[in-house]
């Protein structure tokens, strides 16, 4: 893992909210493969943590399970519940917040408009 | 190219391998490998499906698969712990305090008279409790079918077997005839009361609920 993975680690949640808000519905390996190609290979979800956060955001009930047959094998799609969505509003703040503030720490003169 | 029925069914065996038991979680792994070795094609096609799948195993970690079941069988517990903390909060704000109460008051007044004729058969009457929710539990493990495991079923396992510590409450009776000080009444009172409530909670409110996901699991899967 990269030194800058950490950086990313307490917001995967919020990246995959953010995700599946854009893009409704989508499926583990797809999510993983979304991500290293939007940062274009400089982040790396790996399984082991993706998983987990899935399934305790579906348990939370933010995330709801669909299930299609593709190519012979079961998928299984996660899409964002009611609450879910409200969910992803306030966590995107936040996180909107954290960055504006990161960046005055960093760059005082640099503003920045979101 | 495309994996076949039989790497399919291996990718399945494999994971039954590195102890994943439950069928949904089997499921969602296959995928994952399946698709993860298909993009490992692409790039090379030479690569065997065995070197694949190791490449992308070792991509879980350390633990492998065991810490992902036991992460969700983890999320799954709070949340239902989360529901009963929850309900038990209600049972003291309106209008449910006014039967926390009501069922302290009758606690308070059976404990503080150990010479009333109910009092000598407390002790039957916990017995005849524990009896009770162990033979729930033992009917419900037995009912569960063995052939169709999800992750769900573990936990409703779990939650069955919670009445358990209900054993402890045969330690907690007050002796017949004695002269008990108010400490030790209002002890009692509290700890049936909690009992009762929990109890109250599990069986109208936890046990619904979890039986209404284990049928949604079961149609969603039966679907496909």
């Amino acid at each position: 893992m990269k030194k800058q993975q950490q950086l990313y680690k307490g917001s995967l949640n919020t990246i995959i909210m953010k995700l599946l808000e854009q893009q409704g519905k989508m499926y583990g390996y797809e999510i993983t493969q979304k991500v290293k190609e939007i940062t274009q290979g400089e982040m790396n979800i790996t399984e082991g943590a993706l998983y987990p956060a899935l399934h305790k955001m579906e348990a939370d009930g933010f995330l709801d399970v669909e299930m299609d047959r593709v190519d012979g094998r079961i998928r299984k799609y996660y899409k964002l519940t009611e609450s879910g969505v409200k969910e992803t509003v306030s966590r995107m703040e936040e996180l909107e917040n954290f960055i504006r503030n990161m960046q005055t720490i960093v760059n005082p003169n640099l503003k920045l408009d979101f | 190219m495309k994996l076949s029925a039989e790497q399919i069914d291996a990718l399945f065996t494999f994971t039954k391998k590195h102890l994943v038991e439950h069928y949904d979680v089997q499921v969602e792994l296959v995928d994952h490998l399946a698709n993860a070795i298909e993009d490992q094609w692409k790039e090379n096609p030479n690569i065997s499906f065995e070197d694949a799948l190791q490449k992308e195993y070792k991509n879980f970690g350390v633990f492998g698969f065991s810490g992902l079941v036991e992460q969700k069988q983890a999320a799954l517990q709070n949340h239902y712990w989360r529901i009963i903390k929850k309900e038990f909060i209600s049972f003291f704000s309106i209008p449910k305090v006014i039967l926390t109460v009501v069922m302290f008051y009758v606690f308070f007044q059976f404990y503080s008279n150990p010479n009333s004729f109910l009092y000598n058969y407390d002790l039957l009457i916990r017995i005849g409790f524990i009896a009770l929710t162990l033979g729930i539990y033992i009917y419900q493990r037995v009912k569960t079918p063995k052939n169709k495991k999800f992750l769900i079923n573990s936990v409703g396992n779990y939650l069955y077997g919670l009445p358990i510590f209900a054993l402890f409450y045969l330690r907690t009776n007050l002796p017949v005839n004695s002269d008990p000080s108010l400490f030790k009444i209002v002890l009692s009172s509290v700890f049936t009361q909690i009992l009762i409530l929990f109890f109250l909670i599990l069986y109208t409110k936890i046990i619904p609920l979890l039986k209404y996901e284990i049928n949604q699991t079961e149609l969603k899967f039966s679907k496909l």
